[in-house]
């Protein structure tokens, strides 16, 4: 592998590469001088690429930075969050699967944007990758520099994959398609069947796929990795690798278009599986809900007991990060509320008992402070606000002859009440008839609706009537809300009639 | 001290009668909760314990209600909406006060308004409530719980997975889901109830309610009832509210107790409009017999 980057005067991502790794961040992501150098360590961390991941996911999902890690030390590996772009070349043939996810930018583009978590290819057949910071401004001298272990600001990388050990003889072909299989389902783990070996090194019986038919007359490549032969097959076959017509066997490229297909596809797909071997991170691969605040403290709560609960409640604070994120269209939402953890006790001791009696917040007011503050900043920067809509024009004439305005909800009744409305919207009251025991409390709402008047029964005992311009009188459904004209006039009986009119 | 006050309104008048009480309790060492009973506004605020300055929180809100209705007697509903939202700024202008970047203020709002929702005299009483105080009605023989909490047992209960019973002892009972404070917005719940002759309701921060059941605070109010009718004057040396709240104190008292007392009689014309004998009659003849309801 080597790389070269072209150094970054302003508005470069921090490059970190170490062990044929590379790790782009977002320079919001560069302010503490030990995560940096931990993540160094993690990147020279031989097995995956767990313990970088768990480093820029130790904040929450929400707080993760965009970032770009590249990984040739095995099979070459691009993993993406936000709306940066990896541009992949590969050796000939094999192209990038069709667009197959929001993930892929085009063919030979990987990027995160839109994807909540991030985005993780696997590109056996990759020859260079590079990626170019927008926005960044690099330095005069535009040589290349080469990096090989250590940091620098980029502005622009490229990596170029020596592929070596892709030009294997295909006899441990078979492996290497199991070795994809086993990618399809744990991506981020790096492959532990080595793709480097000999057939004369190869231990006991070899699985070999059949021969034909040739995957370029396949109808669908990627997902035939049927040609692995059934396990009972496996056991019982005692042919010798040693045996093997080599010659006879096809080359190098079908193979790993079979291999790069499934591996593609099932990274492109479904791009973050589950690693069985990190638990967790298992709520970042689970399906994305949302859950508000208090749903998911009653959740919490109802499921699982007590000594789980803290747990659960960061599984609950991430899904409903990612599920926010999801709404907003980017993978940054930031200074989402977050479910409370636990009861924090503070002031615990204050009390005996089991609880120490105090009352608490469910949320973490630290974080929606942080939100408040956020949002205060966007809104005296942000557009003014739409002008208020154009005072409404229809009026409803009570029996007394004022006419009362359908800016607000009106329910109308002999001693109309309201019960448990919440936010800001109070309906005004008007009481009519009332030496009319024929008329209920509360009989009827009216709400202007896009400029239409709605007129709605609330179960009143004796009922509705309403006569339209010209029409014969009709009983409104108890319930029903019912759009009527200016001109209307609406019957509660005892000689109490409103009418709709223009103001 | 009991405070007797009439409120002329353009078509006769209300009469207040109303007393507000507040008790450390027997455990904390700070009392968090603040209230306010002024005509023509009662409200209790229950600072967030734990929270730095959650006195200040409480204090800091019901300033708010004191300041907007310091020189008015007739209010409107959005008048209070909007005193909620000011009383929301002011605790969150004290939690970025504060120093120590960790202290958090909130509190909770039950509070009752007389205000007029609509045209010509049309008055109500307006119960809002956010977070987990309470306002309960009294209609003379049994009590009943107006506002509905913002609380995590109280959704357990919506849900059905607790009874009412269970909460009382759940571990989450003192987990709010709605308080001043936490936000930028606060939605508060709303109530408009049509005033009537005569009306009786009980303001509390959870103190109370933590501590004595509906049935013990119906008790002790009929108990204060039928001393009171044994004076001549049916003046008692301890209001309601005090009773209440030395009760639950006596009862372990674990939580700051307030209490405000509130009853409304309307005199005058006001109350020859609110002939409230009445549920609605049928009309003599049924025109439309086929009554058929929409589902839901």
């Amino acid at each position: 592998m080597t790389v070269e980057y072209t150094a970054a005067d302003t508005g470069g991502w921090l490059a970190l590469c170490a062990n044929e790794r590379v790790l782009l961040l977002h320079p919001s992501a560069v302010t503490d001088a030990p995560l940096t150098t931990a993540l160094l360590v993690a990147l020279r961390e031989t097995v995956g690429l767990q313990s970088v991941l768990d480093l820029l996911a130790r904040g929450g999902l929400a707080a993760m930075p965009q970032f770009a890690l590249l990984d040739v030390r095995d099979t070459p590996r691009v993993i993406v969050r936000g709306g940066v772009t990896v541009t992949v070349q590969q050796s000939p043939l094999p192209p990038l699967p069709p667009t197959t996810s929001a993930g892929q930018v085009g063919e030979g583009q990987i990027s995160g944007a839109g994807v909540t978590t991030w985005t993780e290819q696997v590109l056996p057949s990759a020859t260079a990758l590079a990626v170019t910071v927008e926005g960044a401004e690099a330095v005069a001298s535009v040589v290349p520099l080469p990096l090989v272990d250590g940091a620098a600001w980029v502005a622009a990388l490229s990596v170029t994959v020596i592929q070596g050990t892709l030009t294997q003889g295909t006899v441990t072909q078979g492996s290497i398609i199991q070795d994809a299989g086993t990618q399809a389902s744990t991506p981020t783990t790096a492959p532990t069947v080595s793709p480097v070996s000999t057939p004369s090194s190869a231990p006991g019986p070899v699985p070999l796929p059949d021969p034909e038919p040739e995957p370029d007359s396949e109808p669908d490549p990627g997902v035939t990795v049927v040609e692995l032969p059934d396990p009972a097959d496996l056991a019982n076959t005692d042919l010798p690798v040693t045996d093997l017509p080599v010659t006879d066997l096809p080359v190098t490229a079908p193979p790993v278009t079979a291999r790069s297909d499934s591996a593609d596809r099932v990274a492109g797909v479904r791009p973050p599986e589950e690693p069985s071997q990190n638990s967790s991170y298992d709520y970042l691969f689970g399906d994305t809900m949302y859950r508000d605040v208090a749903g998911a403290a009653v959740v919490d709560v109802a499921e699982h007991a007590a000594e789980h609960a803290a747990e659960h409640a960061a599984e609950h604070a991430a899904e409903h990060a990612a599920g926010q994120a999801t709404e907003d269209g980017s993978a940054g939402g930031a200074g989402v509320p977050e479910p409370q953890t636990s009861a924090a006790p503070v002031g615990a001791g204050e009390s005996a008992g089991d609880h120490d009696g105090q009352t608490v917040l469910t949320s973490d007011i630290a974080k929606l402070r942080a939100e408040r503050k956020a949002k205060r900043a966007s809104r005296s920067t942000g557009p003014a606000a739409p002008a208020a809509p154009p005072a409404p024009t229809v009026v409803l004439t009570l029996p007394n002859g004022t006419r009362e305005s359908l800016a607000q909800p009106v329910l109308v009744g002999r001693a109309p009440s309201v019960s448990q409305v919440s936010g800001g919207n109070i309906p005004r009251l008007v009481t009519v008839g009332t030496a009319d025991q024929d008329i209920s409390r509360t009989h009827a709402r009216f709400v202007l609706e896009g400029g239409t008047v709605v007129v709605t029964d609330l179960h009143s005992r004796n009922g509705t009537m309403i006569v339209l311009p010209g029409k014969e009188p009709q009983k409104l459904r108890a319930g029903e809300p019912t759009a009527v004209i200016v001109g209307t006039v609406i019957d509660f009986g005892g000689g109490i009639t409103l009418t709709v009119e223009e103001n | 001290m009991e405070i007797l006050h009439d409120l002329v309104l353009p078509n006769g008048a209300v009469r207040f009668r109303f007393a507000g009480h507040s008790d450390r309790g027997a455990v904390r060492r700070v009392n968090e909760d603040s209230f306010l009973a002024a005509i023509p506004l009662f409200v209790v605020a229950d600072g967030m314990g734990g929270h730095a300055f959650g006195d200040r929180a409480s204090q800091a809100a019901i300033a708010a209600f004191a300041d907007a209705f310091a020189e008015t007697d007739h209010i409107a509903p959005q008048d209070v909406l909007d005193t909620i939202a000011r009383a929301n700024a002011a605790v969150l202008a004290v939690s970025e006060q504060s120093d120590a970047p960790e202290a958090l203020s909130g509190t909770t709002l039950a509070g009752l308004a007389f205000v007029e929702a609509g045209p010509h005299g049309n008055y109500h009483w307006m119960a809002f409530n956010v977070g987990d105080s309470r306002i309960y009605s009294w209609d003379g023989r049994s009590i009943a719980q107006l506002s509905v909490d913002h609380s995590a047992v109280q959704e357990l209960v919506d849900q059905g997975v607790i009874t009412r019973l269970e909460a009382d002892h759940h571990p989450d009972r003192n987990i709010v889901t709605r308080a001043l404070g936490a936000d930028l917005q606060v939605d508060a719940d709303v109530w408009l109830l049509p005033a009537r002759e005569r009306q009786t309701f009980v303001l509390c921060s959870d103190g109370l309610t933590k501590e004595l059941s509906d049935e013990e605070i119906a008790r002790i109010i009929v108990f204060h009832v039928s001393e009171g009718g044994r004076e001549p004057d049916g003046a008692l040396a301890i209001t309601l509210a005090e009773r209440l709240v030395n009760a639950a104190v006596a009862a372990g008292g674990k939580d700051n107790v307030t209490v405000v007392v509130v009853e409304s009689e309307l005199l005058g014309a006001a109350a020859a409009d609110r002939d409230e004998s009445d549920d609605t009659v049928d009309r003599g003849m049924p025109g439309f017999l086929e009554e058929t309801r929409p589902r839901g």
